[in-house]
């Protein structure tokens, strides 16, 4: 009986450290141009406005006419599109060695300005068709459909690998290209320069109109 | 306690004073927090986003100023702020799309001036050929320009021989020209692969004892392949370098030596701070005036570089080289080691001290004098100072060399003082 309830007080524990590890406040909505909400852990769906807190796990989304930025609390800072949505998967970050890991899954339109944590690890950003791993930089994420493109706009390194075609893996060193995987079976697209054209239509989609 | 330098710098702070850059970090992380609680406080943003451009992280002061824009895009100041730090990080494409934007609204003349001085920046920048000329001349002292031997009685097979005075070190003054022509080709390929062509030639004239003047012509191409990460590997940012060179050496007019070398260079970065290289060469040698010399050498070498956080540069070089010549005695090994130490001292002042060893070994012994081993050190210690402008460079160089050889007439040893400038500022680029 005595062993049965430390089993119980044990899972208990652990339970109770998950949760609250999974209500860690890991950083702020900076800017919130209309409709962005919160789909929360007990899938309720909150409005963000600038300043609401920002918890690990959580998935915040904009509508149509949505934009919003968040800023996380090692300075990494993402700008969401209309139409899109980002849930952070995982964020350690140790302030006194300015380490840790950042992993968030994303549809629509993402940029990433990379603070502490991806100077040393690469930022992975996750979406239906590919992950792309920034390390020490900005890209700019955008999926249609299966479809998913990453602009490597600054930084050391950027890699996309197809979700299940992970032999595709692609890197980019030179900053100034695009790379496209049209859906998770496919291989990554010959890198294409990044044109004005093309980073002023990604552009559209990140300010006010 | 050593101060933490800034972890989150894209480019040098602008601050130089490593205090003022600790106590400004401590500051900024105090305007960050106060940042998390009021996200859009103006005043807070513009603070941080300077104090972050001040300590050179200008990913900081990007997001903040893009933060901005999802409110109100018609900010054509922070439009010309953001294209300005897009193009210091060398992110063209979307400095371009921030300076060329600024146009579009009714900015005040001195702004589209910069707008305009920035655009005609990014076209010489994104060009695919950069040209550089550098022209350098100096004065050598030498203790021994004739390559004397320095003892009164040597031995040769057995029998001893007065050196006569002529024959031994005598000093000199040489003069000498080099000049460098340099092409690097950007392949504007996604892994930053480039080619480095190089032209120099050299001239040694010396006062006295002019039948060692020698001039030099080299020529040389790099082909640098970045190859992707591995994460299994223990390199990050490998790269492969291909290089194939020729060189011919005339002495006192007279053609000596020509040589066609090939080079394959693997370099990763084991940490953030240290490099390292192998390598192997293959190089054909001819010698003009004694075509038993002549032959191939196929090598090794090896390097580590280690940078600290004082920027203190520290290299080791290998190399194990193999000669094979047309006449067996001809033919030797040789290990070398190098260390090299290189410094910048401020205000323009940089330092570099090297050191190296060699032991080469024949194979076979010589007519008369019989098996041959030698070795060679050297010392070198330089002091270089930049002009304001970073056109200019005058280099001070004490250098010792020590032959020593199991045949005494090729022991010897020399002390160079050498004075050198060099002018770097003849660069032009022509455009793809």
């Amino acid at each position: 009986m005595m062993k049965l309830l430390k089993i119980s007080i044990f899972i208990l524990a652990l339970l109770l450290a998950q949760f609250s590890a999974a209500k860690e406040e890991i950083g702020v909505a900076s800017a919130v141009n209309k409709n962005t909400t919160d789909l929360t852990l007990e899938e309720e769906r909150k409005l963000v406005q600038a300043g609401y807190k920002i918890i690990q796990n959580h998935t915040l989304e904009t509508d149509a006419i949505g934009r919003a930025a968040l800023l996380l609390i090692d300075g990494t800072s993402f700008s969401i599109g209309p139409n899109s949505s980002v849930t952070l998967d995982k964020f350690i970050y140790n302030p006194e060695t300015a380490e840790g890991s950042l992993e968030v899954s994303s549809r629509g339109l993402l940029r990433l300005v990379g603070g502490k944590v991806t100077k040393k690890r690469p930022a992975l950003i996750r979406t239906n068709s590919a992950t792309v791993g920034i390390r020490g930089g900005i890209t700019i994420v955008q999926t249609q459909g299966l479809s998913t493109s990453a602009a490597f706009v600054y930084g050391d390194e950027l890699t996309m690998t197809p979700n299940q075609n992970s032999s595709a893996a692609t890197s980019l060193i030179e900053n100034g290209f695009v790379v496209t995987v049209e859906d998770p079976t496919d291989e990554v697209s010959e890198p294409q320069q990044l044109s004005e054209t093309f980073l002023a239509e990604l552009q559209k989609g990140l300010e006010a109109r | 306690m050593g101060m933490q330098p800034v972890v989150s710098s894209n480019v040098a702070p602008a601050l130089t004073d490593p205090e003022l850059i600790e106590q400004t970090d401590l500051e900024r992380e105090k305007i960050f927090a106060a940042l998390i609680d009021d996200p859009t406080n103006l005043d807070f943003l513009f603070k941080y986003a300077n104090l972050s451009i001040l300590l050179g992280d200008l990913e900081a002061a990007i997001s903040v100023f893009e933060q901005m824009l999802i409110y109100e895009p018609d900010l054509p100041r922070i439009r010309l702020e953001l294209g300005v730090l897009y193009f210091r990080l060398n992110a063209y494409p979307s400095a371009k799309l921030y300076l060329n934007s600024v146009k579009k609204y009714d900015a005040p003349d001195e702004v589209l001036k910069k707008v305009d001085a920035f655009l005609g920046s990014i076209v010489e920048a994104e060009k695919d050929y950069f040209h550089q000329h550098i022209l350098s001349m100096g004065l050598t002292r030498s203790s021994n320009a004739n390559s004397g031997i320095d003892d009164d009685i040597i031995e040769i097979a057995g029998f001893p021989l007065t050196v006569p005075d002529s024959s031994k070190p005598q000093g000199d003054i040489t003069k000498n020209f080099r000049y460098t022509y340099t092409l690097k080709q950007d392949l504007n390929h996604p892994m930053g692969d480039n080619v480095n062509y190089v032209v120099a030639l050299t001239d040694q004239r010396l006062d006295t004892y002019s039948q060692f003047d020698t001039s030099s012509i080299v020529t040389s191409a790099t082909r640098t392949f970045n190859l992707e990460g591995n994460p299994t590997s223990i390199f990050s940012r490998p790269s492969l370098d291909a290089s194939i060179t020729g060189f011919m050496v005339l002495l006192a007019d007279k053609s000596l030596l020509s040589s066609q070398k090939y080079d394959l260079t693997f370099t990763g970065a084991l940490t953030d701070s240290l490099v390292f290289s192998i390598g192997g060469f293959h190089d054909q040698r001819k010698f003009l005036i004694n075509d038993l010399k002549s032959g191939y050498i196929n090598g090794l070498a090896l390097s580590n570089s280690y940078i600290s956080d004082s920027n203190i540069l520290t290299e080791f070089e290998y190399e194990y080289s193999k000669y094979n010549a047309k006449a067996s005695y001809e033919t030797y090994q040789s290990n070398s080691f190098g260390l090299n130490i290189t410094s910048a001292l401020g205000r323009g002042w940089g330092f570099k001290a090297s050191l190296s060893h060699a032991k080469k070994s024949h194979f076979a012994d010589f007519p008369i004098f019989g098996k041959r081993k030698e070795e060679i050190n050297s010392a070198n210690i330089e002091f270089s100072k930049a002009s304001s402008d970073n056109c200019l460079f005058a280099s001070y160089r004490v250098a010792k060399n020590d032959n020593r050889s199991s045949i005494e007439i090729y022991s010897r040893s020399n002390l160079q003082v050498t004075a050198d400038f060099s002018y770097v500022c003849l660069v032009n680029d022509s455009s793809s």
